[in-house]
């Protein structure tokens, strides 16, 4: 069903705009053009994330960091086998889901930790990266505080989510 | 941003120095790399979405989703202009059917249109949003756990639904603790 929500709502918008006769193929290649620009706009952005990220993960400061955080969130009730997970979640969406392929791997795809990474990349988001990306046309440059928000947001979800599959 | 970039860039090359004085350059190679290599990837998709954007605009479906949006739109946002609430309605629906790479050129332009037009309440509850969009169907994940042999696949949808709307819900209250509308 969902597979054919987007091919149909694409038929629909070239039909509605062919009614109210509109000029498809100019309006079409006129938007595609934006791409362009967007991208150039966005590029610098992505390639300062990308070096932090990767000097970050090379330094081996990310493993510190897991380890150092593991027994918060230990106390917390989040299992430490989960804590790369949340720390890399804010910045690389595929980093994250070899993570998650890893840990349903490692524990079985229908265990309760596999179920909790899950949620956890599912109900989370690469907020450095939004950021970085939103903003890149902006004046207004992002603070830090939207960013803590979220983080904060956020891992309390994760702590929900350790609960709830318990619970479900 | 500019403090977390500094802090974690300077960080990191200093342990690199005595540690692996030889992988800075390899990381910040292969972390450019990484970056342009996305940047064309976007592109590919975003070609489409924006021209179909476009279109969309010119049939008039975004004032009709507009219109079904405006309540939800005007409680999280306060005032907006017409042209705002179309995009809005637009991003937030896109990645409520999970169409992210349509959403996003969309909420780059929502976002530099708030940047204009609106306050900065506006920019960071669309900021917000981007960070916790709720999925219909949370389709990599269900068939990432299928492609592993899952035997009930779709069992995470309500746990992922709920967190969703837990973090969501916070993030909304603690902006407007913080920021004036």
């Amino acid at each position: 069903m969902i597979e054919r929500i987007i091919p149909l709502f694409i038929i629909l918008v070239f039909l509605l705009a062919a009614i109210k006769k509109q000029k498809t193929y100019d309006i079409f290649v006129g938007g595609a053009r934006k791409a362009f620009e967007l991208v150039l706009g966005i590029l610098p952005y992505l390639v300062a994330i990308s070096i932090m990220t990767e000097l970050f993960t090379l330094s081996g400061l990310n493993n510190a960091l897991i380890d150092l955080l593991a027994n918060f969130f230990n106390f917390f009730g989040v299992d430490k086998r989960l804590v790369p997970l949340i720390l890399l979640k804010p910045f690389s969406g595929s980093g994250s889901l070899s993570l998650v392929t890893k840990i349903m791997q490692e524990n079985g795809v229908d265990s309760y930790i596999s179920r909790v990474a899950a949620t956890i990349y599912g109900s989370s988001e690469t907020i450095f990266y939004i950021s970085a990306v939103y903003f890149s046309a902006c004046k207004n440059k992002p603070k830090l505080l939207p960013v803590l928000i979220v983080l904060v947001s956020n891992f309390i979800s994760v702590v929900f989510a350790c609960f709830i599959c318990h619970v479900l | 941003m500019n403090l977390i970039f500094t802090f974690f860039c300077v960080l990191s090359i200093g342990v690199l120095l005595v540690v692996n004085p030889s992988g800075v350059l390899l990381a910040i190679n292969s972390g450019t790399q990484k970056a342009v290599q996305l940047s064309f990837k976007l592109m590919c998709v975003y070609c489409f979405w924006l021209g179909v954007l476009e279109l969309i605009k010119s049939g008039g479906i975004s004032r009709l989703i507009a219109k079904i949006m405006k309540k939800p739109i005007s409680f999280l946002f306060g005032k907006t202009s017409n042209e705002c609430e179309d995009l809005l309605s637009l991003y937030l629906s896109s990645n409520f059917l999970g169409l992210s790479s349509a959403a996003t050129p969309i909420g780059i332009k929502t976002q530099s249109l708030l940047d204009r037009h609106g306050s900065t309440y506006q920019q960071t509850m669309m900021f917000i949003l981007a960070c916790t969009p709720i999925q219909l169907v949370p389709t990599s994940i269900i068939s990432l756990k299928a492609g592993l042999g899952s035997l009930s696949p779709t069992d995470v949808f309500l746990p992922i639904l709920i967190c969703s709307i837990i973090s969501l819900v916070l993030s909304i209250s603690l902006v407007h603790v913080f920021y004036k509308r």
